[in-house]
């Protein structure tokens, strides 16, 4: 007997899976030859298997595989923004209409071209929790914010993170863009008015 | 074509390449988001915001991990997501907890004992801490070795090896206990 029960205990369904090397395996066996205690532990081990596998599978609808694919492409070239007004179904009179606007605006030259400057603290304050969640775990895709395993969902707050930058484009791109045009369109004083006021922002 | 194959002529404009992409693994991604969040509809929708994430970073992604391993890391980040909102709202009492049926059998004690069953196995693994039903999904269901674990998750495989003997030995005490001896 090479190894304790604590270990061969731990190396039971990898042994059951064939998931061990050939020396694992061995020792396991040798193990279990010779000790009872562990050969029930594997018994135990075994029924609970058989009621998770009896258990694998669950009920799919016919044929759910096959929509993905369509469904996604609908939601990815699904125009935004300004493809999106161009999209819809304008009556016949709009485009007289357009034409009129656009002549009346350079004969008054309105500058219809500016960007007005955009009311961050309204648009941050528009930011509903969850997008904050959504942007935040978004991140922990990347590497450059680590995992986390908070174990009270409760305490997984925004407030007081380190938004990085990744964080803080994913939020933009999500949230604000839309509203901005593009990130380069932000000055260093807005992204850190946007930063400053995120992280006064909880999940909950 | 090999998945990176796919991914730089998806870089070079070929949106086909990622279709073929989303055919590859579409299946396995819906039975991992399945098996965390135990629901149909829940599963789709992780799906769906899982590949559209992917599609978004497949335009800068770089192949210091495999794409099937960074699929796989969206897939969990988005379904972890999702069951934090899930157990947020059931400690706070808006979410009654709801369980799924299996297939249907002819007999009706039959498929009465197979639904319960069904509940219990849903039960001992929605109960696990979440590092553990991860692990546990991955490695049992996915059956992924621990080291592409190990890869998804950004972590040793000495303490999944831990993290997956615990999730087994609670499933297997939740299970008994239940059942009776």
């Amino acid at each position: 007997m090479s190894r304790g029960h604590d270990h061969i205990e731990q190396t039971l369904t990898d042994f059951l899976a064939g998931g061990l090397n050939d020396t694992e395996q061995n020792e396991v066996q040798t193990h279990l030859d010779s000790c009872p205690l562990c050969r029930e532990k594997l018994a135990s081990l075994q029924e609970t298997i058989a009621v998770l596998e009896r258990n694998r599978d669950s009920g799919v609808p016919e044929g759910y595989f096959g929509t993905i694919l369509p469904r996604l492409r609908q939601r990815i070239d699904r125009p935004r923004g300004l493809g999106r007004l161009l999209d819809l179904r304008w009556p016949q009179w709009a485009a007289p209409l357009a034409a009129a606007i656009l002549v009346a605006g350079l004969l008054t030259a309105i500058p219809l071209t500016t960007r007005e400057t955009p009311d961050l603290a309204a648009l941050t304050r528009e930011l509903e929790a969850d997008d904050l969640a959504d942007a935040y775990f978004d991140a922990l895709q990347t590497s450059a914010v680590p995992v986390t395993w908070p174990d009270d969902p409760i305490n997984g707050t925004v407030a007081g993170l380190d938004l990085s930058n990744g964080v803080l484009n994913l939020i933009l791109d999500e949230n604000v863009l839309q509203e901005l045009g593009t990130v380069e369109d932000l000055n260093q004083e807005e992204v850190e008015t946007i930063l400053r006021q995120l992280e006064t922002r909880t999940l909950l | 074509m090999n998945d990176l194959e796919l991914v730089e002529r998806f870089q070079k404009g070929d949106e086909a390449a990622f279709n073929e992409l989303v055919l590859r693994y579409k299946e396995k991604i819906y039975w991992t988001a399945r098996r965390f969040l135990q629901d149909h509809d829940e599963a789709d929708e992780v799906v769906q915001q899982s590949f559209l994430k992917a599609y978004k970073g497949l335009k800068t992604f770089r192949s210091d991990s495999g794409v099937f391993t960074w699929l796989y890391r969206i897939t969990v980040n988005t379904a972890l997501n999702v069951l934090r909102k899930q157990r947020a709202r059931e400690f706070l009492g808006i979410d009654e907890l709801t369980t799924e049926t299996g297939p249907e059998s002819d007999r009706p004690d039959e498929q009465y004992e197979r639904r319960e069953e069904k509940a219990l196995v849903e039960e001992a693994i929605r109960r696990l801490p979440e590092k553990q039903r991860t692990v546990f999904i991955l490695r049992f269901y996915d059956q992924l070795s621990y080291e592409e674990i190990a890869d998804i998750l950004n972590t040793s495989v000495g303490g999944l090896k831990a993290n997956f003997f615990h999730a087994m030995r609670k499933i297997e005490e939740y299970v008994k206990r239940v059942q009776g001896p």
